[in-house]
């Protein structure tokens, strides 16, 4: 399935005094078996775009496209809304806030159940969800209190995974996780995208995550896209990202000192492998 | 001189779970064992662990937010259990959060700082002064008159670390005051802080998942499971791997790139943290491998 954005501007409190132009002119695709990490500085707009793939916003200007159809100018559109809500599955900022139920299996079953699927479905799903971010029968009946940071987070995942989604949407995901529970969650959600096919979206602000993870990258910066393209070509443009506040992994900066000092390697290496493939050899 | 000495200090939450159905009370876990420490006034401490090693509940008791169950800890010279030093300890520690967005509550910034000055009755023209100088000090002076709302994560942090700054603090403690904020945001709090340290001679500890800021203290603690279970110099702590692992932890890249090449057999010493000293170490080495 495919989701395009055509000429989409957003305007939050449009003809007021506080109108804020929040999106500008966007014009992009998602959709596909691809890992896609969406970078930008704070106030970007990353939060409304998002918040535009499942229509949790509506744009002010443009259409989207839900596999070639206007998901707003049909006739039955409100119908096509909810469908289109549970094929984009959205994560937030901290999905464990979200936890209401007692114990673990009850609540990630709750979105399938509130898909239409009966009890034994939704538990059926839930359970899959759960050993694909690791989490195993153990943790079923557990209290979401009982669980570490690192395990409700992926608890907080699962309920959305479980659901299914064709495009999986992750608002920094790994926000105040301990190092190995970050390399975790990345690594399951890599696995996930790869068996289901699916179209993992994540919003991060760790270029080094990004760097190791995603095939595609989207840079926004005051509302505009201005760099789309292969997680290679967007941080080999580091001096521009400088510029709207990012940067490349600390690795490439290394990288291009070493080129600079006379060493043949070049500043495209983006991940610690891909520098030791370039100086291993001058040894 | 020691501006923080902790003497075996434990604690436990306490909680209120009814009892199990072999009618005993559920284990609970201290979040602190016996954890014994020294910070000397000046330093830049840096407390690494998982999640749930007990690092914030440790940075909680350095302003007497919580209270040791068991041992002492000494705050600047005073017992944190002694109620009537309570606000001398405030004053003396602040503290930056995670959320910048949970601890602004004035609706102009220079309003937003001088709250905790106005709470204890400091005269208003002192208010000012201090206010405006704990704005340049931060980098903010141009947002004095600014709706915090308007400003970014990393510039709402540096107005949570000035209204600290105004109440004239020995140390300030940010407990993953990095983690929400964007790369440029980091590098704007990090940068503040350390100059803060390094100009003023405030005590600064930080808590972090972020590996490369540990790089920039003076001493780092490595926490598991309510212990400290190592403390070191960045050099010393990114050479032990072992208990690394057991913290969860990682290396910074360039620590990490060093620690590949090595194992490649390339002639890299120890102890390298750097960008620039990892570049001559590859430069040596490949320039004795060409003769």
């Amino acid at each position: 399935m495919q989701i395009e954005l055509k000429n989409v501007n957003f305007i939050y409190n449009k003809d007021s005094a506080e109108q804020v132009e929040a999106l500008s002119d966007i014009n992009l695709t998602f959709g596909g078996d691809s890992f896609i990490a969406i970078i930008g500085s704070t106030g970007s707009g990353k939060s409304t775009l998002i918040q535009l793939l499942n229509a949790l916003q509506k744009p002010t200007e443009g259409t989207i496209l839900w596999d070639g159809e206007d998901i707003y100018a049909l006739q039955d559109s409100k119908k096509r809304i909810r469908l289109l809500r549970c094929s984009v599955g959205m994560a937030f900022q901290y999905p464990e806030h979200q936890f209401f139920e007692t114990e673990v299996l009850k609540d990630v079953s709750f979105g399938p159940k509130n898909q239409g699927h009966t009890k034994e479905e939704s538990e059926e799903l839930a359970k899959k969800a759960l050993a694909a971010v690791g989490l195993g029968p153990e943790y079923y009946e557990k209290s979401p209190f009982e669980l570490s940071g690192g395990e409700l987070r992926r608890a907080g995942i699962a309920g959305i995974l479980a659901m299914e989604p064709e495009i999986l949407i992750l608002d920094e995901p790994t926000a105040g996780l301990d190092p190995q529970g970050k390399t975790d969650i990345l690594d399951e959600l890599k696995s996930i995208q790869q068996s289901r096919h699916i179209t993992v979206i994540l919003v991060s602000h760790s270029m080094e995550e990004v760097a190791s993870y995603a095939d595609r990258v989207i840079v926004l910066s005051s509302g505009h896209v201005i760099m789309d393209g292969s997680t290679h070509e967007v941080f080999s443009r580091y001096k521009e990202l400088e510029e709207v506040g990012l940067k490349a992994p600390e690795v490439t900066y290394f990288m291009e000192e070493l080129a600079q000092a006379g060493i043949p390697v070049n500043a495209n290496a983006i991940t610690i492998d891909e520098a030791l493939k370039q100086i291993i050899p001058l040894i | 001189m020691n501006i923080i000495k902790s003497e075996k200090i434990s604690y436990t939450y306490p909680t209120y779970q009814e009892d199990n159905d072999e009618g005993k009370a559920a284990e609970i876990k201290p979040a602190l064992r016996d954890v014994s420490f020294d910070v000397e006034a000046g330093q830049f401490i840096c407390i690494l662990g998982r999640n749930g090693s007990g690092k914030s509940t440790l940075a909680r008791h350095l302003n007497a937010l919580l209270v040791p169950n068991e041992g002492t800890l000494w705050i600047d010279g005073m017992d944190s259990k002694d109620a009537s030093k309570l606000w001398d300890i405030r004053g003396n520690v602040g503290m930056v959060f995670q959320n910048p967005d949970n601890q602004i509550i004035g609706s102009v910034v220079d309003e937003d700082v001088a709250f905790g000055l106005e709470n204890i009755g400091v005269p208003s023209e002192e208010i000012q002064r201090r206010v405006a100088q704990s704005l340049e000090n931060v980098g903010i002076a141009k947002y004095a008159k600014s709706s915090p709302n308007k400003l970014s994560g990393g510039q709402k942090q540096r107005v949570a670390v000035a209204g600290i700054l105004a109440m004239n603090p020995k140390c300030i403690v940010l407990d993953e005051s990095t983690a929400m904020l964007d790369p440029r945001g980091r590098e704007e709090v990090m940068e503040t802080v350390r100059k803060l340290n390094k100009e003023q001679g405030i005590t600064v500890i930080t808590i972090t998942h972020y590996m490369d800021e540990a790089l920039m203290a003076d001493h780092i603690f490595v926490m598991i499971d309510g212990q400290i279970a190592m403390q070191g110099t960045p050099g010393e702590v990114f050479e032990r791997e072992d208990i690394l692992e057991r913290a969860g932890l990682r290396l910074p890249q360039i620590c990490q790139l060093a620690h590949e090449l090595r194992k490649a057999g390339m002639d890299i010493p120890k102890g390298v943290l750097t960008a620039d000293e990892l570049k001559e170490a590859v430069v040596k080495a490949v320039q004795k491998n060409a003769d």
